[in-house]
């Protein structure tokens, strides 16, 4: 383990400025995903408290370059809580301590000075490191390729109120659409499984009228991709939706069940479809 | 229009169809467990009524089936549904561990309860124990401190309980059934698709009912015998 001294710290221990913490990082490095990787030690004092976590890592990474050392590697987009790229492990939880909360939108003053915080990438096999806490989420595009969508002629926009669709099934399937495929579902998983973003997926096409033409296949597909991808096996446990930032429900999960046994019954009435 | 959404797996190769055989097995044995329950509370009538429930079950549905017959069925039954819900178990256990090899420097859970997260360990607990069990009253090769009568199964109740050690023993195997069972009761449900955000507090409830009710019934034998209740 490396520790890397606060680069800014002047002799003896002089007290925090107003509105700020002192916490030490114990971060995850690796260079590459084919490194051992290992947690690294960074004091980072004067961190105000008003920062956002990604704030924080920017702060830190622009000391650690100023004394020539190797910033940390971490993945960010919207620093509104809207890509869902910006997802680690924060003292063992997906997205950090707070509820209903992505890593850009957590703000330091959830942290106690003298906290020592902890700061790992996703950790599932489908979901290789990059690098430091940057990981290959491409797994999730593959399960949207395998049926998260409507098959449909593009062209112009269709007249939006062509279609009626009844509220409550629109509530449903916005709610579902709220998922932003951040992976903190499969990063909170004790058995690192997918169910929730691909249940969210479900959910969502599967409430609206355009979305019922393919509505047996797609489960049928999406769920087959998911365990080919080397997700885990969903026990139930619950973690996913509560560590999930837009909480999908644990209800959407039932809900593919569901319909993954109608789709296997309507087959086997029918077969060739 | 054609859609590319080709893959059409045959329910049993998915991990969802595996979960869905091991609700099935599970709740099975879910309710063999509550009727041998029960049947157990017999012991606590009299000697008679516990052996003309013994009697009973040797003669379930006969006629028209000849004696011992649906018994048999039962067994065979229960039999395959431990080998699905173990080899279940155990292969998709196997699998979510492949799928973190890689694990956390520092692990925490926001509301993971006890009896989720213990489900694999609490399960082969169990499997241990049902052997064990099955060694004291079906095949009578552990009897500390009596005789064991093939029989005569109330004087072997009796008799087991006779060392207090044998009733911790059973207190700490039911107490990892209700656990199994507060979980594996919901978990049915949900696997099935047959719950949503409404429900869901209800079959809570139930899980728990189920639970205490299935480790009060039993526990109160062992600890009958032990105080002297039932001689
Ligand atoms: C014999 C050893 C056993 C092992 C190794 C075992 C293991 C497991 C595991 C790993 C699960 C999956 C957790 C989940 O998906 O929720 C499970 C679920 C379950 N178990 Fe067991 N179990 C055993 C015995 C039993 C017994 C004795 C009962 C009945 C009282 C039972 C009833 C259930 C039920 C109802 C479920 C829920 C199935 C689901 O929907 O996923 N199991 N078991
Ligand atoms: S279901 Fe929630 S936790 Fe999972 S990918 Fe979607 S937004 Fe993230
Ligand atoms: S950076 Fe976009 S959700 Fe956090």
């Amino acid at each position: 383990m490396t520790v890397i001294e606060n680069p800014l710290a002047k002799p003896g221990s002089e007290p925090q400025s107003e509105g700020t913490i002192h916490i030490t990082l114990k971060v995850w490095r690796q260079g590459s995903g084919r490194d051992a990787g290992r947690i690294e030690t960074i004091d980072a004092p004067d961190i105000a408290t008003d920062m956002s976590f990604l704030e924080m890592l920017d702060v830190v990474n622009e000391r650690l370059i100023k004394t020539g050392g190797d910033p940390i590697a971490f993945d960010h987009d919207c620093r509104e809580g809207i890509c869902g790229s910006c997802g680690m492990m924060i003292n063992g939880r997906a997205h950090g301590p707070e509820q209903a909360t992505t890593t850009c939108q957590l703000h330091m003053r959830h942290f106690k000075d003298g906290e020592t915080v902890f700061v790992e990438p996703w950790r599932a096999e489908p979901f290789p490191v990059i690098r430091d806490l940057i990981v290959d989420r491409s797994a999730f595009d593959k399960i949207i390729q395998a049926g998260g969508y409507i098959t449909a002629p593009t062209g112009t926009a269709p007249e939006a109120n062509n279609l009626p669709v009844p509220k409550p099934d629109a509530d449903q399937a916005f709610e579902a659409a709220n998922c932003i495929g951040c992976g903190a579902c499969v990063a909170a998983c004790p058995n690192a499984s997918a169910m929730l973003f691909t249940s969210a997926k479900i959910t969502h096409l599967g409430s609206l009228p355009q979305g019922q033409a393919e509505r047996d296949a797609r489960v049928m597909s999406m769920v087959a991709k998911q365990d080919e991808l080397g997700f885990g096996t969903c026990t139930n446990i619950g973690e996913c939706s509560a560590s999930c930032p837009k909480e999908i429900p644990m209800e959407s999960i039932a809900r593919m069940n569901r319909d993954l046994l109608r789709a296997t019954r309507r087959r086997r009435r029918r077969p060739g479809q | 229009m054609t859609t590319t959404m080709t893959a059409r797996p045959s329910l049993y190769t998915t991990t969802i169809g595996r979960k869905v055989l091991m609700a099935g097995s599970g709740a099975f044995i879910l309710l063999w467990v509550t009727a041998h329950m029960l049947g157990n509370l017999k012991v606590w009538l009299n000697r008679p009524e516990f052996d003309s429930y013994a009697h009973f079950l040797r003669r379930m549905l006969s006629p028209p089936f000849p004696n011992t017959w649906v018994l048999w069925i039962i067994r065979i039954l229960l039999i395959a549904a431990f080998a699905v819900h173990v080899y279940f178990a155990i292969t998709l256990g196997l699998r979510s561990r492949a799928a973190r090899v890689s694990r956390y420097e520092y692990t925490d859970h926001v509301q993971a309860d006890p009896a989720a997260l213990t489900m694999r360990w609490g399960g082969l607990t169990l499997a241990a124990f049902i052997i064990f069990h099955l060694m004291m009253f079906t095949w009578g090769w552990i009897h500390p401190g009596y005789s064991f009568d093939k029989a005569d199964p109330y004087h072997n109740v009796v008799g087991a309980f006779g060392e207090w050690w044998m009733v911790v023993i059973y207190a700490v195997a039911l107490f990892a059934l209700a656990m199994h069972v507060y979980h594996g009761f919901w978990s049915v449900f949900q696997t099935l698709g047959l719950n949503n955000r409404r429900w869901d507090r209800v079959i809570r409830v139930w899980a728990t009912g189920a639970s205490v009710f299935i480790f009060l019934g039993f526990i109160s034998i062992p600890i009958g015998v032990a105080a002297g209740a039932i001689s």
